[in-house]
């Protein structure tokens, strides 16, 4: 099978055949667990086999003309590749994972039909090669999340679904604008056009502009960034494919795709852009220290963790672009790691108050290990991974130049320690609170804490053998920024 | 000859149904105009065949493009799925052959007008058509629903009187009534005020019966009391045949475009989409809403004539058979509803998609297809509309069709909140999905949506590009 | 060459890896395995001593990591190895009827690896690795420790991220500036742009693990919850050893600054300022190990102070001065530890007996280990004070006077707790023999016995600190060395009177000191919340954070209430306009074409 075809088969098979699932479903629930995992295995065993093709350096393209210039273009290279085995591999761990947590609800069809569509829409979104087909799948990815977010059927989770889905719609179609202005200005939907085509100016600046209001909406930066933390109420795996690991990563990774050396934003503009992100970091860091809802805190640290990936990419340099996209692998393991450790709690505890919470390391061993080594990675403290890609973000834009902002985000790295220790002792550590007295200690063997135990031993397997993936990253940042 | 079939089939048929001595049963005569449709809509893949040879008895000279063929399909479509909504609704024998008749009727008219090429003949099978819709409205003879029927006929009166008027100014400047003379008339006298009035009364009757926001009052209350399966008729392909189609072939193949009209066609056409979305989103009741909603997606289709170029009327064109086919699902949905549940008010409803999942699935597919959501038609042709207004430099309008359909999505959202999407109302338990008749028009409509949607470009230069070459 | 890396870094990890997750049937070969491990780490230090040996790995996190092994690398490893042996018997001994010692055990040697790793490392960010990575032994030491520990390991936890975070920002600009990873080809002149930043951010980072001022506030806590053999190991040796080894760099081979420049005056008393202000606090303690943490913080103001004088001559004295500290310390909290297996804890209420009679032994060594610490003459760190002394007025006699100072605070609080421990009348009357068991008393005598051979063949050391630094230049005149010999035996008389004088009257000994300190309202400064940064901090975090829930339920509040009102109201007011009769309509109409001519 030549390469493309592969490449075109990542994109349709989850896509198309996830219209399978419900009907399957009708036969047997394993059936149609076992088929959800295997349409998530096989885009999966696809990305590895183009991988060696990718990493030797020639770009795999699968290109279909369509009239009035919205041609259906599939581009791998490293950059594309990596992010996809990254979220594929999370989204994995989460299908696993809510096999047991969704075991309780209803309308489980339509969970894992949403998932499979959503990863689908991410990978067409990281492949595709023509602004038009982004935004088709970025506004698929919407109504998947509006679909996730609304799974239990409250009023009051329903307006918040429709609080996400209405504000991205907004933010998708002034993205839209942007690709038009673009378009017009260098002629054709294409990237490699608008590549070769080396557009600047005003006009492209206002592009730019509209272009990042879609972006802060998907990775919810801080004026546009309520939505996230509303999202809360969804199920636990979905919070974590949306928040963590897969949603607010599209947001960056077209940042990345866009704007390291398609469309080149001004001087100007880089500063504002990172005056923005400087600002979201801290507001969102702040309010994770105080804020009392478990999930709230996780998700507002996702917020801030974001800038620090938009750091990566604003700041334009290799070592900074190669730091920002081991960021999104690594930041997706761990913060993952942590939404699907909340879900366990809160399947146990059954409330999300932080307030509530206490001494729960003796009922819950594992989880609180695997939850510390996440925090930890989240943290960035040495052995485990998030040290090494929070250390290339920042060293990567002092290096381009901008140290206050370097300065800044140091600070922000505080902030993450502190709010994320006064996560674990709020929930772990100190006197219980006395309603858990009848909680049994929980067991190794169920698939929740399974998962969460291998994304914990993930993010430390990445911090030890740090030095393969980086070499891929600087492949990738070579690659991209060619000036 | 193929197309005056068209025409006369249909009369024919009313003709040998009310034969004195023979009395045809309300279900076979479905059958037979059922029957009919289907004929109608595979008469779309067939070659256009040359001019048939009995038109010269009637003088009229029927012509057939791209564009008319198109707008068969959708008639045979919109008139299939209300004959069958109709069959599952409709139970009195009386009531379904009365029914049919005047649909088979209104179906020689529309058919006619698609071919006529003089805008005296279009003025004939305009009256056709609002005549059979007037008493179509009224069969249920209770109070609103006359009231409605009475507000219809009054307002398109005065747009028959309009475009009467109109039609004889032209007349006498251009001497014959035909397309070409008429055209050739215009390439020389254009700036004259006398054709300038004859003009806009002819935009404003026409904008009168398409339901063109200032001029749309008849609209929200005709759809609301008309039965389920006229409504259904209605909002899917009798206001845009009669109001929007012949806009777009005066426009297209008589007139063509200057400025002025342009801007006047624009102007309405941000109006009824900004202000039709604005009604639509504080409505209670579905069918209210949702003629709201119709008024605002024609606007859009004005929108993408107003662009002036080709390609606009490209858009225009598959917007609107993008908007019958959806708006239509979503009407087939509300008489869903109001069979099962017989309650109108939004609010009462609640969480219905459990017990209803085939209305529920195919409605947000409906809805995320005028919301203009990617994977769908709908995304399509509004994206085609934004592009042509980008390439003729109107960014302004572009940039605001492309902000309207965030109130598209409220209204939308708020509708799936109030009905399917949330937990079910408690008095609700036993609702068991509609009628097979009705699903099977709903999966119908809603396949054609996604098929359009996932294979547009295949159909790009078949549907389109046949009817419109840009 | 790379055996080196393994014996110092991956045996102990793998080692420590094993000691934690071995079944608790095996206690027995943990204890064995654990005092090979660090006996297998002293005999290799001195084997390897002095060699110079550079080599690349590309075993640790698959980067390619240099490692250098030279004379200043090989002291300071031989000197933590020699602690970690001496500390390793004795907690044998402390431990033996906690409950998780064996986890002590294996975070002990995963501090010991991660601290040879940041020796041994000759490439920036294996150091940074190795230096954040220390924290998590650290917290894991301390949450052993006893009644609810974990508090004080949280704070420690913070303390020492946001130091590191400012060291990691510092050396990110040294590598940027210097333009390398590696250590040892980085050489920056302070003038050159940024340089000040990244010098000031990097001292921060250095002087905050040594627990200057506004980092230290997590080491008095530490001392009363986490175990001895923690103080012992962590506060005194490793703490002290890496702090002053990175100044040490930071001033020979990352900067090049000239010697009177204001960053070295600035610096100077930055470390006097810890030092008066830790020194002061000392005497109010009332707990012993409180009052020997506040110590150690001070003599870290020591040792900064001589070392920011950026003289050759202060390098050695504060290298010599690390040395006598750690001996001298070490033995005094060996006796503290001690003093708490007999009497329970080392509190000054609880102490009943004359602990003279009842533990001889441990009382030897504490005057030893006492006078040594007051800078008693031929003693360990008195040729040290001296050196530091004459460093310190090298630069302004302003320093040497705050010295002299510090040094007269520490010496009245050490006679002090020598009055109550060990001369104080007994309050019951039984008196047996509470000696403690022979593997603690072992490293209290053998630390013991140091301070004063070191103190009387002070050449030793010397040689050893000249083979490192090399000759201490500068003419160093003999009048003034003698003029501070005088002044701080002066200094050490009018302690010893002072206390002597005011104990037969009231039983503290603080006499003078205690009027002074009163008078200047130092005491309020101790133990109160207000003043401790820690607490500051975290106050100013929580103020700022809560402004930042403000604004985000403003945003909120746009989004959730003003967008939905505003499109209801419009969409109400479009609604009241369809009211539905006729004339209304055909109103719109005549409008609408009115309109239209306007337009055409």
């Amino acid at each position: 099978m030549s390469y493309d075809i592969l490449l075109l088969l990542i994109v349709l098979v989850p896509v198309l055949l996830s219209t399978l699932l419900p009907v399957i479903a009708k036969f047997s629930v394993a059936l149609r667990n076992s088929f959800a995992l295997l349409l998530m295995l096989i885009p999966m065993f696809f990305l590895c086999s183009i991988l060696p093709e990718v990493l030797s350096g020639n770009i795999v393209k699968f290109v279909f003309q369509f009239p009035l210039g919205i041609n259906f273009i599939l581009q791998a290279d490293i950059f594309a590749t990596f992010t996809a085995i990254a979220s594929v591999l999370v989204s994995t761990i989460i299908l696993i994972y809510s096999f047991e947590y969704i075991k309780h609800y209803e309308n489980q069809n339509e969970y894992y039909f949403i998932v499979v569509l959503f990863l689908g829409s991410m990978m067409g979104i990281i492949f595709s090669a023509n602004l038009i087909f982004i935004y088709i799948f970025w506004e698929m990815t919407a109504l998947a999340s509006w679909r996730l977010i609304g799974f239990f059927r409250e009023k009051e989770y329903i307006r918040r679904a429709n609080k996400a889905f209405l504000l991205t719609a907004i933010g998708a179609l002034f993205m839209l604008t942007g690709f038009l202005i673009i378009a017009e200005a260098s002629g054709s939907f294409d990237l490699d056009i608008i590549a070769n085509a080396g557009i600047t100016g005003g006009l492209v600046d206002l592009a730019i502009v509209f272009i990042l209001i879609g972006i802060f909406t998907k990775s919810a930066t801080f004026p546009l960034h309520s939505w996230l933390a509303d999202a809360g109420i969804a199920p636990s795996p979905v919070t974590a494919l949306l928040h963590a690991a897969v949603l607010v990563k599209i947001g960056v990774y077209v940042y990345g795709r866009l704007f390291s050396f398609v469309i080149i934003p001004s001087d100007s503009l880089r500063t504002v852009i990172l005056i923005v992100i400087a600002v979201s970091a801290f507001v969102s860091g702040g309010i994770a220290f105080v804020e009392k809802d478990i999930k709230r805190v996780i998700a507002f640290s996702t917020i801030s963790q974001i800038a620090f990936i938009f750091l990566g990419f604003v700041s334009g340099g290799k070592v900074a672009f190669a730091g920002a996209m081991l960021f999104i692998l690594i930041h997706g393991i761990a913060k993952a790691g942590l939404f699907l450790c909340a879900g366990i709690i809160e399947h146990k505890v059954h409330t999300k108050d932080l307030n509530k919470m206490g001494g729960l390391l003796k009922y819950m061993p594992f989880t609180a290990i695997a939850f510390a080594c996440c925090a930890l990675s989240v943290m960035g403290i040495p052995p485990f991974a998030g040290f090494f890609s929070k250390f290339l973000v920042i060293i990567g834009s002092v290096m381009d130049g901008n140290v206050f902002t370097g300065f800044a985000f140091i600070i922000c790295a505080g902030f993450t320690v502190l709010y994320l220790v006064r996560l674990f002792t709020k929930i772990f550590l100190g006197e219980e609170k006395g309603e858990f007295v009848s909680l049994s200690k929980e067991k190794l063997l169920s698939p929740m804490v399974l998962s969460v135990i291998f994304l914990a031993v993930l993010s430390l397997g990445f911090g030890l053998f740090f030095g393969d993936i980086f070499a891929i990253a600087n492949l990738a940042a070579n690659q991209m920024i060619s000036i | 000859m193929s197309f005056s079939l068209a025409v006369l089939i249909p009369l024919f048929l009313v003709l040998f149904f009310n034969l004195p001595f023979y009395k045809v049963s309300g279900k076979i005569a479905i059958f037979i105009a059922s029957l009919f449709c289907i004929i109608q809509a595979f008469s779309f893949f067939l070659p256009i065949t040359a001019n048939c040879p009995i038109s010269q008895y009637f003088m009229l000279d029927f012509q057939c493009d791209g564009i008319s063929r198109l707008m068969l399909l959708t008639t045979a479509i919109v008139a299939f799925s209300s004959l069958l909504v109709l069959y599952a609704l409709e139970d009195t024998d009386r009531k379904q052959f009365n029914f049919v008749n005047l649909i088979l009727l209104s179906l020689a008219g529309m058919n006619g007008l698609f071919f006529v090429r003089d805008i005296f003949s279009i003025y004939v099978f305009i009256e056709v058509i609002a005549s059979t819709s007037y008493v179509l409205i009224a069969i249920n003879k209770d109070k609103n629903s006359l009231e409605a029927s009475f507000k219809y006929l009054v307002m398109s009166s005065v747009a028959t009187v309009m475009m009467l008027s109109s039609i004889a100014i032209l007349f006498l400047v251009a001497g014959s009534t035909d397309f070409v003379t008429i055209s050739s008339m215009y390439q020389q006298y254009s700036g004259n005020t006398l054709v300038v009035v004859a003009i806009v009364l002819f935009i404003v009757g026409l904008f009168i019966k398409g339901g063109v926001m200032p001029f749309h009052g008849w609209l929200p209350d005709s759809y609301l009391a008309a039965p389920a399966p006229v409504s259904i008729y209605l909002a899917g392909i009798v206001t845009k045949t009669t109001g929007i189609y012949t806009l777009i072939r005066l426009f297209y193949s008589v007139f063509g475009f200057n400025t002025s009209i342009q801007s006047i066609l624009l102007i309405f056409a941000t109006i009824s989409i900004v202000f039709g979305a604005f009604a639509a989103i504080n409505q209670s009741n579905f069918k209210r809403m949702l003629a709201y909603s119709s008024i605002s997606q024609v606007g859009y289709i004005v929108l993408g004539l107003g662009a002036g170029t080709t390609f606009g009327v490209a858009a225009a064109i598959f917007h609107l058979f993008n908007h019958s086919i959806f708006k239509s699902l979503l009407f087939v949905n509300s008489a869903a509803l109001e069979k099962q549940v017989n309650v109108s008010d939004m609010n009462e409803m609640g969480g219905l998609a459990s017990k209803m999942p085939i209305t529920s699935t195919t409605s947000v597919i409906a809805f995320l297809s005028t919301a203009g959501i990617p994977p769908l038609s709908g995304f399509w042709s509004k994206l085609m509309i934004i592009l042509a207004l980008w390439t003729a430099d109107l960014k302004v309008f572009a940039f605001i069709a492309i902000i309207a359909s965030i109130l598209t999505m409220t209204y939308f959202l708020i509708m799936q909140k109030k009905v399917f999407f949330g937990k079910l109302k408690e008095g609700f338990e036993n609702i068991k999905e509609a009628p097979l008749a009705i699903t099977f028009v709903s999966i119908l409509l809603c396949a054609i949506t996604v098929v359009v949607g996932i294979f547009f470009p295949f159909i790009l230069n078949g549907l389109i590009n046949s009817a419109v070459s840009f | 060459m790379n055996i080196l890396l393994n014996i110092f870094i991956i045996i102990p990890v793998l080692l420590g890896i094993l000691l934690y997750f071995l079944p608790t049937k095996y206690n027995i070969t943990k204890i064995v395995l654990f005092l090979i491990t660090v006996s297998l780490n002293c005999f290799f230090s001195i084997y390897f001593y002095g060699k110079e040996i550079l080599f690349n790995t590309h075993v640790l996190f698959r980067l390619d990591l240099y490692f250098r092994y030279y004379d200043l690398s090989s002291f300071m490893i031989l000197v933590l190895a020699i602690i970690a042996f001496l500390t390793a018997i004795y907690s044998v001994a402390f431990m033996k009827k906690d409950k998780n010692t064996y986890t002590f055990y294996a975070f002990m040697l995963l501090a010991l690896s991660f601290t040879n790793g940041i020796l041994l490392t000759d490439n920036f960010i294996v150091l940074l690795i190795f230096w954040e990575a220390l924290m998590i032994p650290m917290f894991a030491m301390i949450a052993v420790g006893k009644n609810q520990a974990f508090l004080t390991a949280i704070k420690t936890l913070i303390i020492s991220s946001v130091a590191d975070l400012c060291l990691m920002f510092g050396v990110m600009l040294i590598c940027v500036v210097g333009g390398s990873f590696v250590i040892s080809q980085v050489n920056i002149d302070i003038s050159q742009p940024g340089a000040l930043f990244a010098f000031i951010m990097i001292f921060l980072g250095a002087t905050a693990k040594a627990g200057a001022m506004p980092f230290h506030s997590w080491i008095p806590d530490a001392s009363v919850k986490a175990p001895i053999p923690f103080m012992v190991f962590i506060v005194t040796a490793v703490e002290k050893i890496l702090s002053i080894y990175l100044l040490i760099r930071i001033v020979k081979d990352f900067f090049v600054i000239d010697i009177g420049s204001d960053i070295s005056i600035y610096a100077m008393s930055f470390g006097v300022v810890t030092l008066l202000v830790a020194n002061m606090l000392a005497i109010y303690q009332k707990d012993f190990k409180k009052m020997l943490s506040y110590a150690s913080i001070g003599q870290a103001g020591y040792m900064i102070v001589a070392i920011s004088s950026i003289t050759v001559f202060g390098m050695f004295a504060a290298l010599f001065h690390m040395i006598a500290h750690i001996v001298y310390k070490s033995c005094l909290f060996f006796v503290a530890g001690n003093i708490e297996q007999a009497e329970g804890s080392t509190e000054i209420s609880s102490i009943k007996n004359n602990l003279r009679q009842t533990m001889p032994y441990t009382f030897i060594s504490f005057i030893l280990a006492g006078s040594a610490f007051a800078g008693v003459p031929f003693f360990f760190a008195f040729f040290s004070k001296e050196m530091i002394y004459e460093s310190a007025i090298s630069v302004s006699w302003i320093f040497y006077i705050c010295l002299a100072v510090g040094s007269l605070l520490s010496a009245v609080a050490i006679m002090n707790w020598a009055v109550k421990l060990f001369f104080s009348k007994p309050k019951d009357k039984i008196i047996q023999e509470k000696e403690v068991s022979t593997f603690m008393f072992i490293p209290t005598i053998i630390t013991a016995l140091a301070c004063l051979m070191f103190g009387i063949f002070h050449k030793v050391p010397y040689n050893l600190i000249t083979g490192i630094i090399g000759q201490e230049t500068g003419e160093h005149s003999s009048i003034v060395a003698v003029i501070l010999i005088v002044v701080s035996v002066l200094v050490l008389v009018l302690a010893l009177v002072n206390n002597l004088y005011t104990c037969k009257k009231s039983q503290s000994g603080l006499g003078f000191v205690l009027v002074a300190l009163n008078y200047f309202k130092v005491d309020k400064l101790n133990e109160n919340k207000s003043f401790d940064p820690y607490e500051i901090f975290i106050k100013l975090i929580r103020k700022f954070s809560n402004i930042m829930f403000v604004i985000d339920k403003a945003v909120n509040y746009f989004y959730d209430v003003i967008v939905p009102v505003s499109v209801n109201f419009v969409s109400a007011s479009v609604k009241k306009a369809h009211n539905g009769n006729l004339s209304i309509y055909l109103l719109w109409v005549v409008l609408g074409i009115i309109f239209i001519f306007i337009i055409f």
